[in-house]
């Protein structure tokens, strides 16, 4: 329960923590970050070298992902994975989304039978 | 064939960085590419005209960490132009998709959070530096304690005007509902 409330802390993410985040639920590196995020979102988000290099750093700073796989290998790139606390707060992440569309949605049809 | 080089000195604020990036991008229109920046002195070397955005980023890194840095702006089409101090500049095609270096505010209010930081730890020092220097100016008035009593107050007067332009910057950044 601590740990939630620990997490509860970071929320909410930034669309770019986020999808950097959910990214990650397989091993890449940054590059690989860049392009995944943009086929997601259909071309809508385009990160920029500086926001992903920040974003990469403090999301590994705080333990939602790791360095993944052997650094002493060939590839030069680092590889980075989501770790346990970051599947957990990827999961509170859906719930908080999925009640704020519910909202959303419920709000703006109400209103629109009420003209 | 001889490279051509060119300096100029041009003074740039750290709150000037549109200012900045679009004249050394009309510098390489007009053929002249950076090739270096160090402290207010650009050097350009003659070439084609193109289209080529720039970008200053601050940084504060681990030297282990650079080449993953560098190789970021890299796969993203920044060719890496050099480094002073914890300022690297990049130079990319202007039509490149990844040629906004910093795509939400969040992260651009990083890079000016951290200036802001190396401003104010700053300014105790020169405050200091003046003391020290009036303190030795009262006993030995020479031309050279007069001219770094000036070069100070200079020093001191700049940091203190760009302290308020990035508060103002930060504060307008923050105060955006966008990410």
């Amino acid at each position: 329960m601590n740990e939630k409330a620990e997490l509860r802390k970071l929320m909410p993410l930034t669309e770019t923590s986020f999808y950097v985040l959910i990214s990650l639920l397989e091993p890449l590196h940054g590059y690989g970050i860049m392009q995944k995020v943009e086929k997601l979102s259909n071309g809508r988000i385009i990160f920029g070298p500086g926001t992903l290099y920040g974003a990469i750093n403090n999301l590994q700073s705080i333990g939602l992902i790791a360095l993944y796989g052997d650094t002493t290998s060939n590839e030069r790139k680092k590889t980075y994975l989501v770790t346990d606390k970051g599947r957990e707060l990827i999961n509170l992440e859906i719930e908080r989304l999925k009640e704020m569309v519910k909202n959303a949605k419920t709000l703006i049809e109400n209103t629109k039978s009420n003209i | 064939m001889e490279k051509i080089l060119k300096r100029c000195f041009r003074l740039f604020g750290v709150w000037q960085e549109d200012k900045e990036m679009e004249w050394l991008r009309q510098m390489s229109l007009k053929g002249w590419h950076l090739t270096n920046a160090c402290i207010f002195i650009y050097t350009f070397e003659k070439g084609e005209s193109k289209d080529i955005v720039y970008y200053g980023d601050f940084k504060s890194i681990k030297k282990t960490d650079i080449d993953e840095y560098l190789d970021i702006f890299k796969d993203a089409g920044w060719k890496y132009i050099c480094r002073q101090g914890n300022w690297f500049y990049f130079s990319s095609p202007a039509d490149n998709k990844y040629k906004e270096v910093y795509s939400d505010n969040q992260s651009r209010l990083g890079k000016y959070r951290m200036l802001l930081l190396i401003h104010i730890i700053i300014m105790p020092m020169l405050f200091n530096s003046l003391r020290i220097v009036s303190n030795r100016m009262a006993n030995n008035e020479t031309i050279l304690m007069g001219t770094l009593m000036l070069f100070t107050f200079v020093l001191l007067f700049a940091a203190i005007y760009s302290t308020i332009r990035l508060i103002v910057l930060v504060a307008k950044l923050r105060k955006s509902p966008k990410e």
